[in-house]
């Protein structure tokens, strides 16, 4: 019999071995990484550019330019290039994020010859057409109706607002009037100042040939193309400033909700890479991973709520840390109180070594895992990418979750995870 | 080709490991063969309940996610109607704690009063966040009762109500352990750069001594064939009308499966499938408008839900998805637009097997169903469908007798 008491022996994890993607240059200057990877006949193509919310100057312009790029290159028919990629078993993923918008395409490496040079031609001559922008405009409205209708959403989006000011596009707030004023010149405007060669990248992840690279060359390197593609001006880039809320806390009135949404949130300001690695760290016991400080007393201990998470958010000008939970519109309050009171307990108190040994396991197993197969692993390229990082920062952050000390983690929560400075809303029936 | 092998301890415990050497991770999966079906009427929800339970500490181990993130490891579960799967990802040179850890809330839970009263808690938290608190959050509790009267299937995987869930005592949760947590109840599957001899021995070691348990055989009703349309109105604050409509299917071991599954997909797979071509942009009635199918053990269901634009009436609204669904019952499609959505199911099929944890869930899926081996024909299985055979299936679905259909209304 086998004494069931005694856990098996855990290897520390010294070393991990993860795949560095390979770089190329096409001749027009875009680069382009590549993750290879014989395992499945498949591939993802993301292709990446600094064209995410904070570069528009109207509201919505970044996404409507991002979803009505893939609808169909100029000449061809959106319904024709729908049943095209449908065809070939392809999925087109559209994204905007806050300095970066991409379109992804997943196809299976036996049709990315036939695929490819349709996918390309989105970008190369792009049509934004007039009908399609109609209806997802009726779409916009219809999505932006049912998120008024959730707490979540009304809590994050005046956080955000709190956070950042009407004046800049990560705190504006869109009212459905917003949608139905969005032009589709702005949008072509948008399109051609940003959706180009010279200021993009690609990644490509999967079963890679030598063939797939000479495709991209030839279709995405084109320089013969007389479209805004070629254009090799300068990227507009403008910079909107934060204006914070003197406001600490709000709460919406949801009438007949059931549960009550909280959102709270802090600008932590500028951080060099070293730092938001450290905060990454703290951000984790406290509410970053299921067993966190926050999941601990709130779920697992009181059973006000299904979760309760947190986390960190780069931003242009600074990074954020941000706690959300869905409660008990009863047990909201407390909730909040003991949000704080763990903030307390880790400006106060150490972190136990056994604690903090389980949360650098934890995160270094979590990093492994985010290398298992090469579809994934793109995803993270693509954050450090965009975020003008590179392995040097992975090598980095393994080495800190390794080292960090307790009264480190210490002084980096009396540095940041201070009350002052926080802003909290509350979308609810009552409080 | 997706090899594996497969053995099975004396306890019935069966076993299958799928070797991967380019991952540095390794994945442990354990399936129990017990979901919402195995509920008492009057205890629905409970084997959901009871998945959060068994996190909540076992015999000798007190807490189960602490030794596993030590172990730099993650984890997480689900339950629905059928069965309820476990999953570990952990770096593959701590595969060992996966096998202490499941194996000893196999044996044994630790069954202590303070963690059933915090779960109840967190569940009902959980249903009022996905069930009540999201618009139409709550129609899935409507619509099962509407189309199943007599089947399990007719409550969903959270219970019928919060209060089930709120009364479950110590004693039921005691009781539901040893009637289904058994080796002889459960499939394991690891997958990863692992050694099987190494893995054959780890499972002796581990779960070789853990007693084989009575389950109970079971013996659930028929759900009768329905012999007229059930419509339910409901009234609700929410920002547009919806419609729910759901068709009596096969169940998931039926050769029909595959042509019901390729079905949905011709109607909602994609942006040139039918709905989205001529009903979200074309008529423009639907801002939103999918089909999809249960893929349930018994007899399952095939759902179309859209929402309606405001100025679309119920009425119209479900016409034009039947003329829709009219245009498959006829044959009114091409060997093209077929090929389209097999395409599409193995496309997604081969970029889902990306993942090792997919495989091994998939691998665990196949066994509970009968055999692991159909992970390596389901491919086959798709590109066989002919459209007679659509045209053949489609004609038993599509009738109105067969149909249960919730008109979701906003309330004005």
């Amino acid at each position: 019999m086998i004494d069931r008491t005694i856990a098996p022996e855990i290897q520390k994890i010294d070393k991990i071995d993860y795949q560095t993607p390979e770089e190329f240059k096409l001749p027009n200057g875009i680069k382009i990484f590549c993750l290879k990877s014989d395992n499945s006949p498949v591939v993802k193509i993301d292709v990446v550019f600094k064209a995410g919310i904070t570069f528009q100057t109207e509201k919505l312009q970044a996404i409507f330019a991002n979803s009505l790029l893939k609808e169909a290159p100029e000449g061809k028919i959106p319904n024709e290039i729908a049943a095209f990629f449908d065809y070939y078993g392809s999925f087109i993923e559209n994204y905007v994020g806050t300095e970066t918008a991409g379109i992804k395409l997943y196809v299976p490496s036996y049709f990315v010859e036939e695929v490819l040079p349709v996918f390309a031609d989105l970008f190369i001559n792009p049509s934004m057409p007039e009908k399609e922008f109609g209806i997802l405009k009726n779409k916009q409205e219809q999505l932006l109706l049912s998120n008024l209708e959730k707490t979540k959403y009304l809590a994050m989006r005046t956080l955000n607002n709190e956070l950042f000011g009407n004046n800049n596009p990560a705190g504006q707030i869109i009212n459905p009037e917003d949608i139905s004023a969005v032009s589709l010149d702005s949008i072509r405007n948008f399109v051609s100042d940003y959706y180009r060669a010279n200021n993009c990248y690609i990644i490509l992840s999967g079963m890679i040939t030598d063939d797939l690279l000479k495709l991209c060359d030839k279709y995405f390197g084109v320089h013969h193309v007389n479209s805004s593609w070629n254009n090799n001006s300068g990227i507009k880039k403008i910079n909107y400033p934060i204006n914070e809320s003197s406001e600490k806390f709000r709460w919406i009135e949801v009438k007949n909700s059931v549960q009550s949404s909280l959102y709270l949130g802090k600008n932590l300001g500028t951080l060099s890479n070293e730092e938001l690695i450290d905060v990454g760290i703290l951000n984790t016991v406290f509410g970053g991973y299921f067993g966190s400080r926050l999941m601990k007393n709130i779920r697992e201990d009181k059973g006000y709520t299904y979760g309760i998470g947190s986390f960190i958010l780069e931003y242009p000008q600074t990074s954020t840390l941000k706690i959300t939970s869905d409660v008990g519109t009863d047990v909201a309050k407390a909730t909040i109180k003991e949000i704080f009171k763990e903030m307390e307990i880790l400006r106060n108190e150490l972190i136990s070594e056994l604690e903090l040994e389980l949360v650098k396991n934890y995160m270094l197993g979590e990093i492994i895992s985010s290398f298992d197969g090469v579809i994934n692993s793109s995803e993270i390229w693509e954050k450090l990418i965009s975020n003008g990082k590179s392995n040097d920062y992975i090598d980095m952050q393994i080495d800190r979750i390794k080292n960090i000390t307790s009264i480190e983690l210490k002084d980096i929560a009396n540095k940041y995870l201070i009350e002052e400075g926080f802003h909290t809303v509350v979308a609810g029936r009552e409080y | 080709m997706i090899n594996f092998e497969k053995f099975t301890l004396e306890n019935g415990l069966r076993v299958i490991i799928y070797k991967d050497k380019t991952t540095p991770i390794a994945a442990f999966n354990v399936l129990y063969d017990v979901g919402a079906r195995d509920e008492s009427e009057n205890r629905t929800g409970f084997a959901h309940l009871f998945e959060h339970l068994m996190f909540g500490g076992s015999k000798n181990i007190e807490n189960y996610d602490t030794a596993l993130q030590k172990a730099g490891g993650e984890n997480n579960a689900f339950t629905n109607n059928d069965y309820t799967n476990y999953y570990i990802t952990v770096p593959k040179q701590n595969i060992e704690t996966a096998f202490y850890l499941e194996s000893d809330r196999m044996l044994e839970l630790a069954f202590s009063e303070k963690s059933l009263d915090v779960q109840r808690n967190v569940v009902s938290e959980e249903y009022r966040q996905r069930y009540l608190n999201q618009p139409y959050g709550d129609v899935s509790l409507f619509l099962r009762p509407l189309a199943y009267e007599k089947h399990p299937y007719k409550w969903s995987t959270i219970g019928k109500n919060i209060e089930d869930i709120m009364t479950a005592s110590l004693s039921e949760v005691k009781d539901f352990f040893y009637k289904h947590y058994a080796p002889n109840n459960a499939v394991v599957v690891i997958a990863g750069d692992v050694d099987s001899d190494q893995m054959y021995e780890l499972c002796k070691k581990w779960f070789g001594d853990i007693p084989n348990r009575n389950v109970p055989v079971r013996n659930l009703p028929e759900e009768p064939v329905q012999t007229s349309k059930r419509i339910l109105t409901l009234e609700r604050n929410v920002p547009c009308d919806a419609i729910f409509m759901a068709y009596h299917t096969v169940g998931r071991l039926d050769e029909e499966y595959y042509a019901t599954d390729l079905i949905s997909d011709l109607l909602s797979s994609g942006r040139s499938s039918l709905f989205n071509m001529n009903l979200v942009k074309g008529k423009q009635y639907f801002s939103e408008l999918d089909a999809y199918i249960s893929g349930s053990y018994h007899p399952g269901l095939l759902h179309v839900a859209g929402k309606l634009y405001p100025g679309v009436s119920f009425d119209n609204a479900e016409k034009a998805i039947k003329e829709e669904i009219n245009k498959i019952v006829k044959g009114d499609f091409s060997e093209k637009d077929l090929n389209k959505v097999k395409n599409k199911s193995i496309s997604a099929q081969n970029f889902s097997r990306i993942g090792l944890l997919n495989i091994a869930m998939e691998l665990a899926y196949c066994e509970w169903l009968g055999d692991a081996g159909m992970i390596n024909n389901v491919e086959e299985k798709y590109m066989s469908v002919t459209k007679k055979d659509i045209v053949k299936t489609a004609e038993k679905i599509f009738t109105d007798n067969n149909l249960s259909c919730i008109y979701y209304k906003a309330k004005q």
